[in-house]
């Protein structure tokens, strides 16, 4: 569904994985690549664009930050900076970053995910590797041996 | 969201952003991430998003030379960061040693200097005496504990090595000084002409360099 405001400005609407509805200017949503090449293809016309990987709480939180970075211009670079920093300060830990991440990988939305991956990275940089593992379920595939050998290698970067 | 798996392309997002203590420190998490983090193409990958300057002469602009190290500082790939990467001539049958990219072979390199050139081969650089002895794979080096509180990390021979190379460790290197266009390995080229593109850079432009060089000829 098209809909225009009284700006002329163009309106679409975004559904999230969830079925929550989101009606966003088109040129918020077209900071994502993704939405964008669905716009230029013509899907967006008929109804909402479906979202399937992206929960409405996700969504609202990526909406957010392209009304922000649509509405600003390359002067306001600093209060974009700030903006930023509190941005990924809300999401509070790791796990919503990381459905961030995802979002906009899978969203394209490069500012996004450079912001997301730098804070992610900032947040690991000092960890060890059992917390690592824990923050993202990963499983310690290693034998004793191997665990050892592999500690022995790297060990100057424990000190 | 409890169960998180993480797509590899986020994953790669996140670690080409980790100083090089992190990305070691990581390759203990599991066999996927550790196998990952040694890749080349990781590396490279990394250097791009997050270096400027890699080439090695950028590098020897900053450098010093103190008790027979070149001591270069680097941005430091695998080596850590802002702190110096040393470089060190172990014996004195040992003239020059470095370490670089090959791009022939999509490979780092641990690069040996050694032996006089051949009479006559090449005039103006024969007179420094250099020759390109030994290259391998930064594979075939173990990295090991470094001395207490020095920051280094020692790279030592494994033991198929050990054998051609009597020395014991070289200290930290860093990925991050490449040469650029060396052609290691290509056995078209004899030693000596393999050497240039190394032993141009690291002894034309830097007098202070050239001294401690020539006190370790052969």
């Amino acid at each position: 569904m098209s809909i225009t405001t009284e700006n002329n400005e163009k309106m679409i609407t975004l559904m999230s994985s969830d079925g929550e509805e989101f009606v966003v200017e088109e040129a918020v949503a077209a900071q994502s690549q993704t939405i964008k090449h669905l716009i230029e293809d013509g899907c967006s016309t008929e109804g909402s664009i479906p979202l399937p990987n992206v929960t409405g709480r996700v969504l609202s939180e990526v909406i957010q930050y392209c009304k922000k970075h649509s509405s600003s211009d390359d002067k306001e670079e600093k209060e974009l900076e700030a903006w930023d920093a509190e941005f990924v300060k809300a999401a509070d830990d790791h796990v919503a970053l990381t459905d961030l991440m995802m979002a906009a990988n899978f969203l394209d939305i490069k500012g996004l995910l450079d912001l997301v991956a730098q804070t992610l990275a900032n947040m690991i940089t000092g960890k060890s590797p059992e917390e690592v593992r824990r923050m993202w379920n990963i499983k310690n595939d290693f034998t004793p041996e191997e665990a050892e050998k592999v500690r022995k290698e790297n060990q100057w970067a424990f000190e | 969201m409890a169960n998180l798996t993480l797509p590899w392309e986020i994953v790669e997002e996140i670690l080409a952003l980790l100083p090089s203590k992190s990305i070691h420190r990581f390759r203990q998490v599991s066999k996927s991430w550790s196998s990952f983090l040694v890749r080349p193409e990781f590396h490279r990958f990394r250097t791009k998003s997050t270096s400027p300057e890699t080439n090695l002469q950028k590098i020897l602009q900053r450098s010093a030379v103190n008790d027979g190290y070149v001591v270069i500082h680097s941005l430091g790939c695998l080596g850590g960061g802002e702190k110096p990467v040393r470089l060190c001539f172990p014996t004195e049958k040992v003239c020059a040693c470095g370490f670089g990219y090959d791009p022939a072979a999509d490979d780092y390199k641990v690069f040996i200097a050694t032996k006089p050139a051949p009479d006559g081969v090449k005039k103006d650089m024969s007179s420094r005496g250099y020759v390109s002895r030994y290259a391998y794979s930064f594979r075939d080096f173990i990295p090991q504990a470094a001395p207490k509180d020095s920051g280094y990390m020692v790279l030592g021979f494994s033991e198929e090595l050990q054998h051609i190379l009597k020395w014991g460790n070289l200290r930290k290197f860093s990925e991050e000084n490449r040469f650029e266009g060396i052609l290691v390995g290509n056995s078209e080229l004899s030693e000596y002409e393999m050497a240039m593109p190394y032993i141009e850079a690291l002894t034309s432009p830097y007098p202070s360099l050239e001294i401690e060089m020539k006190q370790l000829q052969l």
